[in-house]
């Protein structure tokens, strides 16, 4: 279970850029939770915070017990961090991938061995499992990445914006994926700005927007708040018109 | 700890060695340059004596006066004298002619008759390049003096006078330098720029590959969320680096050391090779020196956004190591000097030394070793400093 508490982390020489304002939220086991804002909202700092690359200017993040601000290897040993860039090392394998990073948790021998080849398994990655990385395709780098924060069999799996810029079919398959992490019981901390995957795959969302979080329950909860009858309007109306026209999102609507 | 350490370590050197270009420059190229400097010595060496046995044509004006003893003389000197019209100062000058004469008129008879005999010389030591003026001149002055000499020694033996009044004292000279020792003092200016020089160069790629290619490929922050700590991390890097830097090391010298010994004793006139335990001491000094060089590269690096802007924020360190280097050459410390405490100047002052075959200065070895330890602890405990994960990430 992912806890956080009174999260913030501000920017600027007087601290006037609030990248992340006061953030709290439960993120349950056997659940999916959506991060869902527009870019810029602060959803990128605050699973930095979380995984403890950046640390809190104030409040704290509790991941199975292990506070992030004392406890930060706890955190990291308790969580599978698929990050927003999908970098890969291009001369190694993705075996060799896993297996580098499985060292890091302690792991090796058989029972590394067995580990990795569940994750190609689980990942549907035979085919290229002992095949160099140079070149891969972006469906095919995400499951590098993915495979190598899930090489420890993590309680706590978070995801940067999964799903973006792959193709329809890789789009199915990470989905898919995210769901059997669910099932296998794992607590999932996603972050997006696709309403439509937003609804499909959580159990509950936090919207956040300017640092804030300015709804949190079940996609149907946020709905029936908000009065309306698709994620995306209900999004648009408990967001706030202000804050969603200063961000990114806003302008995109603007320009349509 | 180890472990972690251990783990990146293995990682970074499989990396390494399946990329084809990093290989190139880690193992391919000090080879070469170990060769070609090897190489490079005794071969200006050969293209000077060269220049020095070739027949030297000089212009002249005015040959009819030269007379036949100032011909012969020169011929000794295999310079011959053609004859020249024109304009030969206009010709000297603008570098067509390294050197010109112009004879007086009677200046064969002055000579005979004891009278004032004016031989002008214009001269361009820049005619040529490097193998052509400075040489063709050194053999004109050489041929002067002969004939001059032979002059003097003409007259005074016409006057009677006991020859031994020019030369009031016996010179017995004999250079004792042994071949090692010749071998050495040829090598001792190049090779400590070499070794300096390959201590920053042969980790660079990897340096740069570690850490700001970790960053390009976006793969550092995976790296970061794994529980290792920055110092694992970091350590684990250096460890690689070191590794790698260590092969073009003893590439480069082995490489010098190797090819020293198969030159042909005609390029070497007899110098012969340096000792390998030479090759073996010098590698030893300068490994201290790599590690601290490694450091500075992945301390600046690390800063950097990509391979490219980590390539040019390197550059001035391997200038700056190289004309370090020249220093210690050029300015050796004197005595058991303070001086080789400095990383640089002190590991290449060693290298001199060793090369040599000298004695080395008391605590010479010693404060150079020391010297870079101490540099390299205070790198490495300023690049934590620095190694701060949420600064490294931000400044992507």
């Amino acid at each position: 279970m992912i806890e956080i508490r009174n999260l913030k982390k501000y920017y600027g020489e007087d601290n006037s850029i609030k990248a992340v304002d006061d953030i709290s939220f439960i993120c349950p086991d056997g659940q999916i939770t959506g991060l869902l804002g527009p870019n810029g909202a602060g959803k990128t700092t605050t699973l930095r915070m979380i995984s403890g690359l950046i640390k809190p200017m104030g409040g704290t993040v509790i991941v199975d017990d292990h506070d992030v601000t004392r406890d930060p290897i706890g955190v990291r040993r308790a969580l599978g961090v698929q990050a927003d860039m999908n970098g890969v090392y291009p001369r190694l394998t993705p075996r060799e991938q896993f297996r580098y990073y499985g060292r890091f948790y302690g792991l090796k021998g058989k029972e590394l061995e067995s580990r990795i080849q569940a994750i190609i398994d689980e990942l549907k990655m035979d085919e290229i499992a002992d095949r160099r990385a140079e070149g891969f395709s972006r469906g095919q780098r995400q499951k590098v990445v993915l495979g190598r924060a899930l090489v420890h069999n993590p309680p706590n799996i978070i995801m940067d914006e999964p799903t973006n810029g792959l193709d329809v079919m890789a789009v199915r398959d990470t989905r898919d994926t995210i769901r059997g992490m669910r099932d296998q019981g794992r607590c999932v901390l996603f972050s997006t700005h696709y309403m439509d995957e937003a609804e499909r795959l959580c159990d509950h969302i936090a919207i956040i927007v300017e640092g804030k979080i300015a709804a949190f329950g079940t996609p149907t909860a946020l709905m029936q708040k908000a009065g309306k009858d698709n994620l995306e309007d209900a999004f648009v109306t408990l967001a706030g018109k202000d804050g969603l026209s200063r961000s990114e999102y806003g302008r995109q609507q603007n320009n349509q | 700890m180890l472990n972690n350490i251990l783990n990146i370590w293995q990682k970074e050197l499989m990396d390494i060695v399946r990329d084809r270009k990093g290989l190139r420059q880690t193992l391919i190229v000090p080879l070469i340059l170990g060769i070609f400097y090897a190489v490079l010595n005794p071969l200006l060496g050969t293209l000077i004596t060269s220049r020095q046995e070739d027949t030297l044509v000089l212009p002249v004006q005015g040959l009819e006066y030269a007379g036949e003893n100032f011909i012969d003389t020169f011929a000794k000197f295999g310079i011959e004298l053609k004859p020249f019209t024109g304009d030969l100062e206009a010709t000297v000058a603008s570098a067509e002619e390294a050197a010109g004469l112009i004879f007086t008129p009677g200046f064969s008879d002055n000579v005979s008759n004891e009278q004032e005999a004016t031989l002008i010389v214009r001269t361009n030591n820049t005619a040529g390049g490097l193998f052509g003026g400075g040489i063709s001149l050194n053999r004109l002055e050489l041929a002067l003096n002969a004939y001059n000499q032979q002059l003097t020694v003409q007259r005074l033996t016409e006057r009677n006078v006991d020859l031994s009044v020019l030369a009031p004292i016996t010179l017995d000279m004999q250079d004792l330098a042994s071949a090692e020792q010749q071998a050495g003092a040829a090598a001792s200016f190049f090779l400590p720029i070499l070794v300096a020089i390959t201590a920053v160069q042969g980790g660079m790629f990897i340096a740069i590959d570690v850490t700001a290619g970790e960053k390009e490929r976006g793969t550092l922050e995976s790296l970061l969320v794994t529980p290792s700590s920055d110092t694992e991390i970091f350590v684990g890097k250096l460890a690689s680096v070191f590794t790698v830097t260590a092969v073009p090391i003893a590439l480069t010298l082995f490489g010098f050391w190797v090819a020293s010994t198969l030159l042909p004793e005609s390029m070497t006139e007899g110098a012969g090779a340096l000792p390998v335990m030479v090759i073996v001491q010098a590698i030893l000094v300068t490994l201290p020196l790599a590690l601290f060089a490694n450091v500075i590269l992945m301390t600046i690096s690390i800063r950097t956004k990509t391979f490219k802007d980590a390539q040019s924020a390197l550059t001035p360190v391997v200038f700056g190591v190289m004309f370090t280097a020249m220093a210690a050459a050029f300015v050796p410390p004197t005595g058991a000097s303070l001086a080789y405490l400095l990383p640089v100047y002190g590991t290449s002052a060693v290298v001199s030394a060793l090369t040599l075959g000298g004695i080395i200065p008391a605590n010479a070895v010693l404060f150079s070793v020391i010297g870079n330890l101490v540099a390299i602890v205070v790198g490495i405990v300023f690049a934590m400093q620095i190694f701060n994960r949420e600064r490294l990430l931000y400044s992507m």
